[in-house]
């Protein structure tokens, strides 16, 4: 079930602040066979640049996924959350929350402020990988992207 | 001696100046002599014997107050008190007598009151406030009945030589001095005491409580004494009264009964024409036998001067040869009587015997009797006559003469002039007065003294008959009454004698007194006990209050440090819960911050094995797995941890619980394993509880686990459930290698593992997460032994309360 009109290359944010993370999911997303173009920030406040198109990001593209880490330095996941889901010109970028923490109280609040999903990142690789796979089919094949 | 004993017990005032000295002993000897008197109010009559004598407590209280310098106020007092009673200046023997008397008396009491004070400064150790049972009972008995023995044996020894007091009354005399002695120490020592003794709280509180009660005590048995001798005084006046009367009346009846002797004498004269001697003692025998008051009945003829030869004459006749009419000269001598116009010579005397002297004696020669001879012919009626000295006998006695005139028979009297002219003589009676009185008195009124006067008489010859008893003298309480002799007024004075008021002495007044005194006396004593044991009890309430509250004050410092320890303690407990929530804190963050590193180490060597598995060696690839497996281990690890933390820290959740659901969670964890190892699980009917479902899956997914583990052979786990009142008790139990009961206790600490880790994999948590999820729903767990293979474990669960 391929999308007949948008076959662009889906873009893809991951905030993540740990190097390792972020090579585990770039690895993982390789490993699952997502086709995508995968942008990294580092923190929350370049997420926003990112997204704004500020800074060094003034040619970014708009993310059509945006996952989310919630514990980051100076600007961590919640206030990214709260801060793009509550502008209405970011507001529909989906947000994938990535995260070790299974924290009920973190998951309520999180889809108080909109975000799409929240994910607990899974202990073992191959259920990273598999994890990933799903994510990418669901959001770029299953369901539209809006534009 | 004195002055050093003095010195060291002076209580009040240190000694004073000279001056102040001397005041002093003059006020003491003062009170000493004017209570002395006083006393002497309450002495009964005769004599001084008083069943109270103040002073000698008055001296006694005075030399253990202000000490023994005051001496000579007891000694001077005394001294002018025994003057007072009995000092005789008549003669100068008498003087010195008396004098020596006084001050062998004062002497005495000065020494007793030393020898008191001295008993009890010797056998009492305070004075004040004299609290303790047994030095009032001292005080009491050496103040009173044992000093006072000196003062009573030295006065009644002196007054015994002096010979006041006779042998038979020594030991009347010492008695009641001694008692007054010891009643006036037994009650005013103690008064004097209290009252000078007011500087101490003790003393001052029995001004109310002794004081008072022994003086008002004190007067009322004074007053009682006072009215119930009145009684008797008027009393022994009626019964003098009555004495008096009765014998005025007695009198009376005598003389009136002598008097008529004499007038039958008249008439028998009168019946007669002729009465010869003869006829005469034959008529006055039977009378005279009779009547011992009459001393003789006499006939005295008229004997005009020209009849006096033919009288004498025919007198010498009759056998009387030396017969003269004869008078007395002023030496009361016998003479012949001289020449005078009418003789009154006594004729006829009987009895003869001892008047002899009267025979012949004319009676107009005295005074006393010619007047009563024309007194009687005036009058014409029987007289008597004032005072006459018996002559008739050796001894000289009071008598009066009653005479009676006789007329010639059958002639009128009616005027002086005929009764001068028809008189024949007088017929006469002598009456020795005191015979007569001595009859009248018998024995009854020995003990009154009598006066007879004659109304009619003056001067010395007023007094007829004078008698007091011997070893008495008449008192001055005195009755008269009128005794009319024929022609003259008599008074009858009648006095008791100290004789008669001894006799009638009522003791009741005494005894009044004395018992009154003495019940005085013992009721000081016992207030004094009694308040000074109330005193001691007092000092001893307030010294327990005063320890009771200084204990109170301790306890109150031991509470307040309790208090102390306690609010440290719980200030450390606050530390400690803060220490251990940091710690959970620490753990939890510690461990979710070390899932991801570990996550990520795990992950990339999974990716180099995946990725370089054909080109590496196999050492490098099994150094490579090594990587893998202990990462894994720390995996495990840092999630049990991260549990037990969660167990420790989390909220716990208050729910109905269906522990079934939650086994059936546990075992649905489990299901690979529990299909890999066939263990069979045997479970009963788990009850429904209040809490938390996590914790309680957790519980039973640890113990399942564990029983699958620790199996040697195909496992078998066994589940119950029994309640035991407000408790369920859950068994899991397996027949697994069980445990060796010394390590009961530790399997639940964490990190404790029986066994290497190649033989069992475990964290070491698994229990401890198991003991935090049962403790934190108030239950307990241990490991039971009941005998059986393998390892019973054992939890309590609180039961849901059924009426909720």
């Amino acid at each position: 079930m391929t999308p007949i009109e948008n076959d662009k290359t889906p873009v893809v944010l991951l905030a993540e602040d740990i190097p390792a993370e972020q090579q585990l999911v770039r690895r993982a997303i390789e490993k699952a066979g997502l086709n995508c173009e995968l942008h990294i920030v580092n923190h929350g406040e370049e997420a926003i640049e990112f997204l704004y198109r500020r800074g060094e990001f003034t040619d970014a593209p708009r993310p059509d996924l945006f996952l989310l880490d919630l514990n980051m330095p100076r600007m961590d996941g919640r206030q990214v959350l709260e801060q793009v889901k509550s502008d209405p010109s970011t507001s529909s970028i989906p947000i994938v929350i990535l995260t070790t923490a299974q924290h009920d109280e973190d998951i309520a609040r999180c889809y108080a402020l909109g975000c799409n999903s929240y994910v607990v990142k899974p202990m073992d690789l191959h259920d990273f990988i598999h994890l990933l796979s799903v994510i990418g089919d669901y959001w770029f094949n299953i369901v539209m992207r809006s534009c | 001696m004195i002055n050093e004993l003095y010195e060291n017990h002076s209580i009040l005032s240190p000694p004073g100046t000279l001056m102040g000295w001397v005041t002093k002993v003059i006020l003491l000897a003062g009170v000493n002599y004017a209570v002395g008197r006083l006393s002497l109010l309450l002495a009964v009559p005769p004599g001084f014997a008083t069943a109270v004598f103040p002073p000698s407590g008055i001296a006694l209280a005075a030399l253990l107050l202000f000490g023994y310098r005051l001496w000579p106020g007891i000694f001077i007092g005394s001294c002018l008190f025994s003057a007072h009673q009995a000092f005789d200046t008549s003669t100068t023997e008498a003087t010195i007598q008396t004098s020596v008397i006084a001050l062998s008396i004062a002497m005495g009491s000065t020494f007793q009151a030393i020898a008191g004070a001295y008993l009890i400064r010797r056998f009492i150790a305070a004075l004040t406030p004299l609290d303790e049972e047994r030095d009032v009972v001292l005080f009491l008995l050496l103040g009173g009945p044992v000093s006072c023995i000196i003062a009573s044996t030295c006065g009644v020894t002196t007054l015994h030589i002096a010979g006041a007091i006779p042998r038979d009354g020594i030991a009347f005399n010492w008695f009641t001095w001694w008692v007054g002695d010891t009643i006036g120490v037994l009650i005013f020592a103690p008064l004097l005491m209290i009252v000078f003794g007011q500087t101490h709280p003790v003393m001052r509180r029995r001004m109310r409580s002794v004081v008072m009660p022994l003086c008002f005590t004190f007067i009322v048995v004074v007053t009682v004494f006072i009215y119930t001798r009145e009684r008797e005084r008027e009393k022994d006046s009626f019964e003098i009264d009555r004495q008096a009367t009765l014998l005025a009346r007695t009198l009376q009846r005598n003389f009136d009964l002598y008097t008529e002797v004499l007038m039958s004498l008249v008439n028998f004269y009168e019946s007669s024409v002729e009465v010869d001697r003869e006829e005469f003692r034959t008529f006055t025998a039977r009378s005279l036998s009779r009547h011992k008051g009459i001393k003789a009945l006499e006939w005295i003829p008229r004997v005009r001067d020209e009849d006096r030869a033919e009288f004498v004459q025919r007198t010498r006749a009759e056998g009387f040869a030396t017969f003269r009419l004869t008078e007395r000269d002023a030496q009361g001598k016998l003479i012949l009587a001289m020449q005078r116009p009418a003789y009154y010579p006594v004729y006829f005397v009987e009895p003869y015997i001892g008047n002899e002297a009267a025979f012949g004696f004319d009676l107009g020669s005295n005074r006393t009797r010619s007047d009563a001879i024309h007194r009687a012919i005036g009058t014409g009626q029987p007289i008597t006559t004032g005072r006459i000295n018996l002559v008739q006998e050796a001894t000289e006695h009071s008598g009066v003469l009653v005479m009676t005139p006789v007329y010639n028979k059958n002639v009128r009297l009616d005027t002086l002039a005929m009764r001068q002219e028809h008189l024949t003589g007088f017929v006469l009676g002598v009456f020795q007065i005191d015979r007569i009185v001595n009859e009248a008195i018998g024995r009854s009124s020995k003990n009154m003294s009598f006066a007879i006067f004659d109304e009619s008489a003056k001067g010395d010859d007023r007094l007829l008959f004078n008698h007091t008893p011997e070893n008495s003298e008449p008192t001055e309480m005195a009755l008269s009454a009128s005794i009319e002799m024929p022609g003259r007024r008599w008074t009858l004075q009648i006095s008791p004698t100290t004789r008669f008021l001894i006799a009638q002495r009522g003791w009741q007044a005494s005894i009044v007194l004395a018992a009154g005194l003495a019940f005085t006396a013992l009721l000081g004593g016992f207030l004094l006990v009694l308040t000074g044991r109330t005193a001691q009890i007092e000092s001893l309430v307030s010294q327990r209050t005063a320890e009771l509250s200084a204990a109170v004050d301790e306890l109150g410092d031991e509470v307040l440090i309790r208090q102390k320890i306690q609010d440290d303690l719980e200030n450390r407990n606050t530390d400690l819960i803060r220490a251990n929530k940091e710690l959970d804190e620490f753990t939890y963050v510690a461990s979710h911050d070390l899932q991801e590193p570990l996550r990520n180490m795990i992950s990339f060597c999974t990716l180099l094995a995946e990725d370089a598995g054909e080109k590496l060696s196999d050492d490098v690839a099994e150094d490579l797995k090594h990587i893998q497996s202990s990462s894994k281990r720390m995996q495990n690890l840092v999630k049990d941890l991260l549990i037990l933390s969660r167990a420790r820290r989390k909220e716990l959740r208050r729910e109905r619980v269906e522990l079934d659901r939650c086994l059936d969670n546990a075992i649905d964890a489990l299901k690979l394993r529990i299909a890999e190892t066939h263990t069979r699980i045997d479970r009963q009917p788990l009850p429904v509880i209040t809490g938390d479902p996590t914790l309680m899956t957790q519980l039973f997914q640890n113990l399942v686990s564990n029983a699958i583990k620790f199996a040697d052979e195909t496992p078998i786990i066994t589940i119950t459930a029994e309640k035991n009142g407000e408790h369920w008790t859950i068994g899991v139990s397996d027949n697994g290698i069980g445990i060796d009961r010394e390590y009961a206790e530790h399997v639940f600490a964490p990190f404790k593992r029986l066994h290497g880790i190649t033989e069992y994999e475990g964290t070491g948590i698994g229990l401890t997460i198991c003991q935090k999820a049962v403790e934190r729903h108030g239950g307990r767990i241990w490991v039971e032994f009941d005998g059986a293979k393998g390892t019973h474990f054992r939890f309590t669960l609180p039961a849901e309360n059924e009426q909720e």
